[in-house]
């Protein structure tokens, strides 16, 4: 979803101004004030707010963003890893080069905030229509393909053996299980849909690299500015597994907004891969990408049905919820042109 | 053909709502107000394409989908529903039971560019699809 996110003053708990003021005076000093505090997004598996930390004795303020579990009660489409653990996956990724938000602290449980953690607020689009139409991001939309490739290299050069964090372990054909158990849930089966689980099962890589994986590293997860990426988001549903796996979630043409380039709306496969093995050093089969491509495409075809779901049992009653079942037959046209080329 | 059973023609009562919406709402909200209004007149054309051409697209994506199954299988003849004829085909294509792949993606072709038409014939991939056709 890329809906352009309101700032509404949060009231929904009394006191919490107080207690978020207390808990950043305890790691800031006595003196800074919180300020402007704003709810900017909430879903099924987290909340973002964001606040202006100001500090009079300096005189500087900063804009601090709280990411915490979801108070919510709803579906969830896939496990999220706990907030604690995103945190220190981003603190691991900034200090190998990758363009994360810095973490200022994770809370406990006295700070009564839920479970979750501060970081840096860094300024820039993410509305993906906006970066990859308006001109001031012309020399964004330049280097955004080079960028992609070098911040998937660095996170990829984490492997399991490099860190105490544990993290599911997602091969391939675990996912693929794991989406056709959902598929078969929602009872609107497609033979397009089925065409494409029996292509994924046959054809799953049988060995690959086990890395570290973003997991939803796609145009909308990106802070551009118009030099282009600034800060990658949304590290919760990162994972062991197939590095390509990043690769070809970027790739999926949901993420590309009626343009005709595949990675992101921004550039060119070939240059996408070109750009990887330089800074990876490892060649990439155009092959995996196109597995991973059409694996991703098919995920966003089961996570529309699974909102379409929530939509028709009444759990979510919202617009963007009607209007996503009908985004279906978008993904069966878009495995179908996959599977054609394949 | 849409069916007129009053006037204003139904397709007509959803253009004035989304001229409504377009011309005296949108300019008076921003934010995520604005873009559900782009959300609901979306909502309300895709109604208006299934008025006008629904019937349409279920009566011969129906009869295309038996003669998948036909051609695919041998298996009872009798009329089925557009969801029964799809899962029916699902279960074809899980058990391996599909004799030429090619010639079946060729129909499913047909079949989502059809539904598009209703949903979303602005879509890259409808497109991308129908430039395919062409060569």
């Amino acid at each position: 979803m890329n809906a352009p996110t309101d700032t509404l003053i949060d009231n929904s708990l009394s006191g919490y101004l107080e207690r978020l003021q207390t808990c950043c005076r305890k790691h800031f000093g006595s003196q800074v004030e919180v300020q402007n505090l704003s709810k900017l997004s909430g879903g099924a598996s987290a909340e973002t707010r964001r606040f202006i930390l100001s500090d009079p004795n300096k005189r500087s303020s900063s804009a601090v963003i709280l990411r915490t579990s979801s108070i919510q009660q709803g579906a969830e489409f896939s496990t999220s890893i706990s907030k604690d653990c995103e945190a220190q996956i981003q603190k691991l990724c900034r200090s190998k080069g990758v363009p994360v938000p810095e973490i200022y602290f994770c809370l406990e449980e006295d700070d009564q905030l839920g479970e979750g953690y501060a970081m840096s607020c860094v300024e820039g689009e993410t509305i993906p229509p906006k970066i990859l139409r308006k001109d001031q991001y012309a020399t964004a939309r330049e280097n955004m393909t080079d960028q992609c490739a070098q911040i998937l290299a660095n996170i990829h050069k984490i492997k399991p053996n490099d860190t105490t964090i544990s993290l599911e372990d997602q091969s391939p054909l675990i996912q693929l299980e794991k989406l056709e158990q959902l598929y078969r849930q929602y009872n609107q089966l497609s033979p397009i849909f089925e065409l494409a689980f029996k292509f994924l099962y046959k054809n799953a890589p049988k060995k690959h690299e086990i890395t570290l994986v973003h997991g939803d590293f796609r145009n909308g997860n990106l802070v551009v500015n118009e030099q282009g990426i600034k800060s990658v988001l949304d590290w919760e549903l990162c994972h062991w597994g197939d590095p390509i796996e990043d690769l070809g979630w970027l790739c999926v043409n949901a993420w590309c907004f009626g343009s005709e380039l595949p990675v992101g709306g921004f550039g060119s496969m070939d240059a996408l891969l070109e750009r990887y093995s330089y800074y990876s050093g490892q060649q990439v089969d155009l092959e995996q990408v196109k597995y991973w491509q059409l694996f991703g495409t098919l995920r966003w075809g089961i996570i529309c049905l699974f909102q379409l779901n929530c939509f028709l049992t009444g759990l979510n009653r919202s617009l963007e919820l009607a209007a996503i079942g009908r985004r279906v037959s978008e993904v069966e046209i878009d495995l179908i042109n996959l599977m054609e080329a394949l | 053909m849409s069916r007129t059973l009053s006037n204003p023609p139904s397709v007509e009562l959803l253009s004035a709502v989304s001229t409504f919406l377009i011309n005296d709402i949108a300019p008076q909200v921003n934010g995520q107000s604005a873009f559900h209004i782009k959300v609901a007149c979306n909502i309300l054309n895709i109604v208006a394409r299934e008025i006008e051409n629904g019937a349409d697209l279920n009566e011969s994506v129906c009869e295309a989908l038996s003669n998948i199954l036909s051609d695919q299988k041998t298996g009872s003849d009798e009329a089925q529903d557009l969801q029964s004829l799809k899962a029916e085909l699902s279960e074809v294509i899980k058990n391996d039971q599909i004799k030429n792949n090619a010639e079946l993606l060729d129909a499913l072709k047909m079949l989502t560019l059809k539904q598009l038409a209703i949903d979303n014939p602005k879509y890259s991939g409808y497109h991308q699809a129908l430039k395919s056709n062409e060569r």
